[in-house]
């Protein structure tokens, strides 16, 4: 387990996983350019390699995972939204299975199954959107990613 | 006549003086050169001073500017993952242990005219022609105190994970840029190290070195598949397949009988 730190982020990377904290809108190739961007922090941890160039959700990592990888995103809005009605409630305490669902994919990937919830801490606004490689052997993944989820400390 | 002593003594003294400087001097070759591993005495083996020096990560031996000579121990050791800095701001994290596969550390500098040659080969060879196709390669630098992160953005290649870090240098005992280290993710050892001056001599080497481990520990040949459990093989299938272009669900899975199959 390593802390990685960075932008009022800081959270604990398991062994094998690779964890990026970036600015948004940084490592877009133009197959990206569809994939919607917040305007601070992106935090990226994955159980698997994380490609250089990627979208802020995810795109160009998700076609990398396989049926046991997990993809946690945490994207930064700007702070004058926090609050605001879509991110006016705490950050999701618990990840479950139940929250997850192949719909909830920013790019429907057939097997795979993601989840997405707006919150406001710290004066900030942020997306949390997860995605797990196999819905159907979905309970370690999301516990996996609740693990990694619940370990995320943001600051003013 | 006292005065004839008094220069006489004078002389003595000065060529005792010379003559302790030649044997400081001979003393410090000597030195010297068996920290480098060469002992003058007939008959003598490797020093062990030599080979505690050449256990050492920071050995000075280097076969063309610019260009380290790999070490040559064979103890090369654990690998450590690496956390540092992106060039374009942000931190990163990059696992090389615990993971499947195989990491090619590339520690390069924005400065060294031999670095050039591994920035371009990495930015513009699609076909980098390692021994496995599955090998990862993360480019390393020094750390943003030494190196400037704008001219590491400028350098960095598009597809490879850049990573700014003095800690890594430090951890992995890189001698001088270029320098490639080779991780094994499972076991999670440094399998193959060392320089060169093309991108293709630092491939012939690692694949030597892959070669060397195979031979070595035949059974880590066939690691990849005997460690596979049931989601490993189901994974890798499926990558295979995606790769392929082939969904869950795609028709393809599921032929539809033929006559013969009802026989």
């Amino acid at each position: 387990m390593t802390e990685l730190a960075d932008g009022g982020i800081a959270v604990d990377v398991p062994d094998g996983w690779d964890a990026h904290i970036r600015a948004a809108g940084q490592g877009r190739v133009a197959s990206h350019q569809a994939d919607p961007a917040g305007t601070g922090v992106v935090l990226h941890a994955a159980s698997f390699a994380l490609p250089a160039e990627r979208g802020d959700y995810g795109s160009g990592a998700v076609g990398l995972m396989g049926g046991s990888d997990v993809l946690v995103c945490l994207l930064e809005h700007e702070r004058e939204v926090a609050g605001t009605p879509l991110f006016d409630r705490p950050r999701v305490s618990r990840l479950h299975l139940g929250m997850f669902s192949p719909q909830s994919m920013q790019r429907a990937v057939a097997g795979m199954a993601g989840t997405q919830h707006f919150f406001s801490e710290a004066g900030r606004a942020f997306c949390l959107y997860v995605v797990i490689g196999s819905y159907r052997t979905g309970g370690p993944l999301v516990r996996a990613a609740d693990r990694v989820a619940a370990s995320i400390r943001i600051s003013r | 006549m006292a005065a004839l002593v008094v220069a006489l003594v004078l002389v003595v003294a000065l060529l005792g003086v010379l003559v302790i400087g030649l044997l400081r001097s001979h003393a410090e070759i000597l030195k010297a050169l068996h920290d480098l591993g060469v002992n003058l005495e007939e008959g003598a083996e490797g020093a062990p001073a030599a080979r505690a020096r050449a256990t050492s990560r920071h050995g000075p031996a280097r076969v063309a500017d610019g260009v380290a000579r790999p070490r040559s121990d064979g103890a090369l050791g654990m690998a450590t993952d690496l956390t540092g800095q992106l060039p374009r701001g942000g931190a990163a994290h990059v696992a090389v242990t615990n993971v499947e596969h195989t990491t090619l550390l590339a520690f390069l500098s924005s400065g060294c005219g031999t670095c050039g040659t591994f920035w371009d080969s990495l930015q513009h060879d699609a076909t980098l022609a390692l021994p496995d196709a599955t090998t990862r390669i993360v480019a390393v630098t020094n750390g943003p105190e030494h190196e400037s992160p704008s001219a590491v953005a400028d350098l960095a290649p598009e597809g490879i994970v850049t990573l700014m870090s003095a800690a890594a240098w430090d951890d992995y005992g890189v001698p001088v840029s270029p320098y490639f280290i080779l991780v094994d993710g499972p076991t999670g050892q440094v399998i193959g190290e060392g320089s060169g001056t093309s991108w293709e001599q630092v491939v012939d080497l690692l694949g030597k070195a892959v070669a060397d481990v195979a031979a070595i520990r035949p059974s880590e040949a066939a690691r990849p598949l005997t460690r596979m459990d049931g989601q490993d093989r189901a994974d890798r299938v499926d990558r295979e397949l995606r790769a392929a272009g082939i969904e869950p669900g795609d028709p393809s899975l599921y032929p539809t009988p033929t006559t013969e199959d009802h026989r």
